[in-house]
């Protein structure tokens, strides 16, 4: 099947042509994507960044499969999310997209390995397998000691840890993240947002962050700049910036 | 996923105790008042449980069997010249006053029955023998009436004491075991003979005539054959049901009918039915709004909303089977002391705790269908919307 | 650590509860009272497919008789017990003859009275007849004067005329004491004809009226029993002459006797309650269809009992 084809040849991940999307109808219709083409590659941290209302989440909605768009043709690791449908873009997503959401939306009332677990077990991995790798992964995001605890009870950066843990523990090939600093101080952003390189760069994954904190920018492999539903630019950040935090990110 | 959808569930303690509490509220209305209705009910047929024959003959237009109109004597004898009946025997049953020893009175339901056959006698004796019953002036009584008619005496009663029916001296010779009449009277078995004699005397006595079918015709067919060759009505006696040839089945329709005792129970059901589905939906519903983002980003992730709607029924049902278990917890703790005390009259048929648990899912059901409707018009895209 | 404890508990409640409903219908089931298919004693096994089923009583075969008196009187001697049995003309009791008995000895002494009358008027007569005699024997002599001889032969003839009149009186007399005798041996009731004293309902010095509540003593023949099965009016056209029949004993279903058919009471009376009632009560109207029964051999039966009967019949 489509959904279970490798990540596209020749290192792009998404590959946005030509995509318009608005909502409502009439006097309130409102165009959200105008002709929009963008592509992020394998390994690389892509982040849409600008003003509210521009247009940035809806793009980043249509590229993890959440979302239809009106025309134009998003092919997501070879996959031709455009023609796709239901039950098919369903599959999709669990197979190949990690999600992490503004608001972490760990469910409160299981403990974090457990919340960690469900990307597998909705992939029908049973329950203590899923549960095992899901340990793995906190290890690996340095949250191992507290996979007995409720997320209710970890500090906003530990959540934003977790959700990271569960939006890798099946491996997806693209990682979509919703303003992952939104809830955070600059301290944590900072920690986050180096794990965050660590996962692209490691697995040659893409991570596509959607953001307006242009304290973390310098973490992106490339900057796409929108406005009012249109991509303004695209260009690679400073490596030497992004060298600067290197050196105070804790391990 | 389905015990992801049980953690959340369980997780969510006050919810949790909420759904449940409307389920138990439910389950425990509709279990306990309709048992109590179905007692009071089978209280009414309680004389066809005493006096048990597969046969009762009564007057042509007799719907129940606590209101007879009186059959004359030879219509034994009518009912007895029918090919298919193999039996049959007078039945004497009224309503009579015992005088005690301060002289208050106590009613109690008089069974007169042939002395011959004891056709009618009480199926279980716990003292005394029935064969005792030919004596002079002898009665059965049931245990009712050693509590009813023991006040004021030295010792409760027991066999060979004696009391006054109508200042004629009744000895007791038995003591059995008896179902409660609808009228509160225990039950007070004597012949045929001296049941007319404790009577004051009226034009016509005999109350039904109780018959047994000959072997090989069944009790249906001789019960209609009865009632072509006499003009009498013929009921049988096996126990409500849909049969309206059965005289429980009549008896009980009757007082459906002509009493206010349905709706009063009804009410009542149908209240607990709406408390339950109104704790029940609503506590679920909120339950569902409360974990929208969380089931919205499940959805996100790539759950199926197949898989999503059977995580809302999973834990709906869930929480309607423990509702439900606990309301049965708490019926059967009053069905059993009821029971124990003989009062208040329960019945729980076993169609009853069935029926109630149908009624719980579709409750739960109904609240499970709500959330998947409110999580279908979710959007996995809204997830991103914080 | 609370929600888990309170899942558990509830959990375990609710499988608690199942099973307690569970428990508890079976104890309202053990509680329910058996089915009573057939009465505790047996009743008799219907001889026939088709059948009229009656009510009867033992009569004697003779019919009983109802022994009454001829006139009101006191009972001044009873002479025969219950279960006596007795021949025909056999005294059974008698009432109080003593005012017969007087007029009687007053007859007696009028009789001898009489007796003594005509035996003057025999002597008068043979006075008269001697002096006529004498007179006669004289001739034709003027010894006797034609009136003499008159005289005396209207002396003969009235002393033979008074002769028969005491001799009426003697015979008057004689028949008053006979009429008496009769009034006499009609207070003595003697047995109608032979067999079994079945009641007495009267003891000396009891007061006997001809018309009682209850007759002064029933007797009837115990030998052979007949009985008188009253029929429903509206069984009553399935009754034939001649049908089979069978009754057995109230009391006793297990005693079942065989009835020969007698007749058909052929006037339809109002049933009087034959079930002990304390008053009798006018029920329904009743064919009396009579039957000559057999007594069993091993148990006794007696007059008056009360008996079921089955008389073979037509189906309806």
């Amino acid at each position: 099947m489509a959904t279970d084809s490798q990540p596209a040849t020749n290192g792009i991940a998404v590959d946005v042509r030509g995509v318009n999307k608005s909502f409502g109808s009439g006097e309130s219709r409102l165009h959200v994507l105008k002709d929009v083409s963008l592509q992020a590659r394998t390994g690389e941290i892509l982040m849409l960044v600008g003003p509210s209302g521009c247009g940035k989440t809806t793009l980043l909605s249509a590229i993890a499969g959440t979302m239809g768009v009106d025309s134009g043709e998003i092919d997501v690791l070879g996959n031709p999310l455009h023609r796709m449908r239901g039950g098919a873009l369903t599959r999709f997503r669990a197979k190949n997209i990690g999600f992490i959401f503004q608001q972490f939306n760990l469910i409160p009332t299981i403990t974090c390995a457990e919340n960690v677990s469900v990307p597998l077990l909705i992939r029908g991995v049973s329950a203590s397998a899923a549960k095992k790798k899901a340990r793995e992964v906190l290890d690996a995001v340095g949250m191992g000691d507290r996979w007995k605890d409720r997320p209710g009870k970890l500090s906003g950066g530990q959540q934003q840890r977790i959700a990271i843990a569960r939006a890798l523990v099946h491996e997806p090939p693209l990682v979509i993240c919703d303003e992952p600093t939104a809830a955070l101080d600059a301290k944590n952003g900072e920690i986050v947002l180096d794990l965050f390189r660590q996962v692209a760069r490691a697995a040659g994954r893409a991570v596509i962050i959607v953001t307006h904190d242009n304290r973390i920018f310098s973490y992106a492999d490339r900057i796409a700049r929108m406005d009012d539903g249109c991509i303004v630019d695209v260009h690679r950040t400073d490596p030497r910036e992004t060298a600067h935090f290197e050196h105070e990110v804790p391990h | 996923m389905i015990g992801l959808a049980l953690k959340m569930l369980f997780g969510d303690t006050a919810k949790y105790l909420m759904l449940i509490a409307g389920l138990f509220l439910a389950t425990f209305l509709i279990v306990q008042q309709v048992s109590v209705f179905c007692g009071l009910m089978r209280w009414t047929t309680s004389t066809l449980k005493n006096v048990g024959a597969p046969i009762w003959v009564v007057e042509e237009r007799v719907e129940q069997v606590n209101e007879t109109n009186a059959l004359r004597d030879t219509d034994v004898a009518r009912v007895r010249s029918v090919s298919e009946v193999a039996w049959a025997m007078p039945v004497f049953s009224g309503i009579q006053r015992v005088r005690m020893d301060d002289g208050s009175f106590k009613t109690i339901q008089l069974i007169g029955i042939d002395s011959a056959s004891l056709a009618g006698a009480p199926t279980r004796i716990l003292e005394g023998t029935l064969i005792d019953l030919r004596l002079p002036n002898a009665v059965i009584v049931d245990e009712l009436a050693v509590e009813r008619l023991s006040k004021g005496r030295p010792h409760p009663l027991t066999l060979g004491d004696t009391f006054e029916i109508n200042d004629i001296e009744a000895r007791v010779v038995g003591i059995c075991e008896a179902k409660r009449s609808f009228t509160g009277g225990p039950y007070v078995w004597t012949t045929y003979e001296r049941a007319l004699q404790y009577t004051p005397p009226s034009r016509k006595m005999l109350s039904a005539v109780i018959a047994g079918p000959v072997e090989g015709v069944s009790v249906d067919e001789a019960a209609a054959a009865i009632e072509k060759a006499t003009g009498l009505k013929a009921f049988v006696n096996r126990g409500f049901g849909e049969n309206e040839k059965d005289f429980n089945t009549s008896t009980i329709w009757w007082y459906v009918r002509n009493t206010g005792i349905p709706v009063s129970f009804g009410t009542t059901v149908v209240i607990g039915l709406i408390v339950g589905i109104a704790i029940a939906c609503q506590t679920f519903y909120a339950f569902v709004l409360d974990n929208l983002m969380h089931l919205g980003a499940l959805k996100a992730m790539g759950t199926s909303s197949f898989r999503l709607s059977m995580m809302l029924i999973v834990q709906a049902f869930t929480v309607g089977f423990i509702g439900f278990g606990l309301g049965l917890a708490a019926s059967s703790v009053f069905a059993a002391g009821a029971i124990e005390r003989g009062q208040p009259p329960v019945y729980i048929p076993w169609i009853l705790p069935v029926a109630t648990f149908g009624v719980i899912l579709a409750i739960c059901s109904l609240a499970a269908l709500l959330g998947i409707f409110r999580l279908s018009r979710f959007e996995p895209a809204m997830v991103f919307r914080a | 650590m609370f929600s888990v404890i309170l899942r558990y508990t509830t959990i375990l409640g609710a499988v608690a509860g199942v099973a307690a409903m569970a428990a508890v219908m079976r104890k309202q089931g053990d509680n329910e009272l058996p089915q009573a298919d057939t009465p505790p004693v047996a009743p008799a096994a219907k001889p026939f497919l088709h059948a009229v089923a009656a009510t009867g009583i033992l009569e004697a075969l003779s019919e009983n008789v109802a022994v009454g008196v001829p006139a009101p009187g006191l009972v001044m001697e009873v002479m025969v017990h219950v279960n006596d049995a007795i021949e025909e003309g056999q005294p059974l009791f008698r009432l109080d003859d003593r005012e017969l008995q007087a007029e009687k000895t007053n007859q007696q002494a009028q009789l001898e009275v009489a007796r003594a009358e005509l035996q003057v008027r025999e002597a008068f007569v043979e006075k008269a007849k001697r002096q006529l005699g004498r007179l006669v024997s004289l001739g034709d002599s003027q010894a006797i004067s034609r009136e003499q001889l008159d005289a005396a032969q209207d002396d003969m003839a009235i002393a033979n005329a008074q002769l028969a009149a005491a001799r009426s009186q003697v015979t008057a007399a004689e028949a008053a004491i006979q009429r008496l005798d009769t009034l006499i041996g009609r207070l003595t009731m003697k047995a109608p004809r032979a067999g079994t004293v079945l009641q007495v309902n009267i003891r000396a010095g009891e007061y006997a009226a001809t018309a009682p509540k209850v007759p002064a003593m029933v007797i009837g023949d115990t030998g052979k029993l007949q009985v008188r099965a009253d029929i429903d009016e509206q069984n009553a056209t399935r009754i034939r002459p001649g049908q089979k029949a069978v009754a057995t004993l109230k009391g006793d279903p297990r005693v079942s006797m065989p009835l020969e058919f007698i007749r058909v009471e052929p006037y339809i009376i109002p049933k009087v309650s034959l079930t002990g009632a304390s008053t009798e009560r006018v029920d329904t109207r009743v064919l009396q269809v009579m039957f000559s029964l057999q007594k069993p051999a091993d148990t006794p039966v007696y007059v008056g009992q009360q008996v079921d009967v089955l008389i073979e019949a037509p189906e309806r």
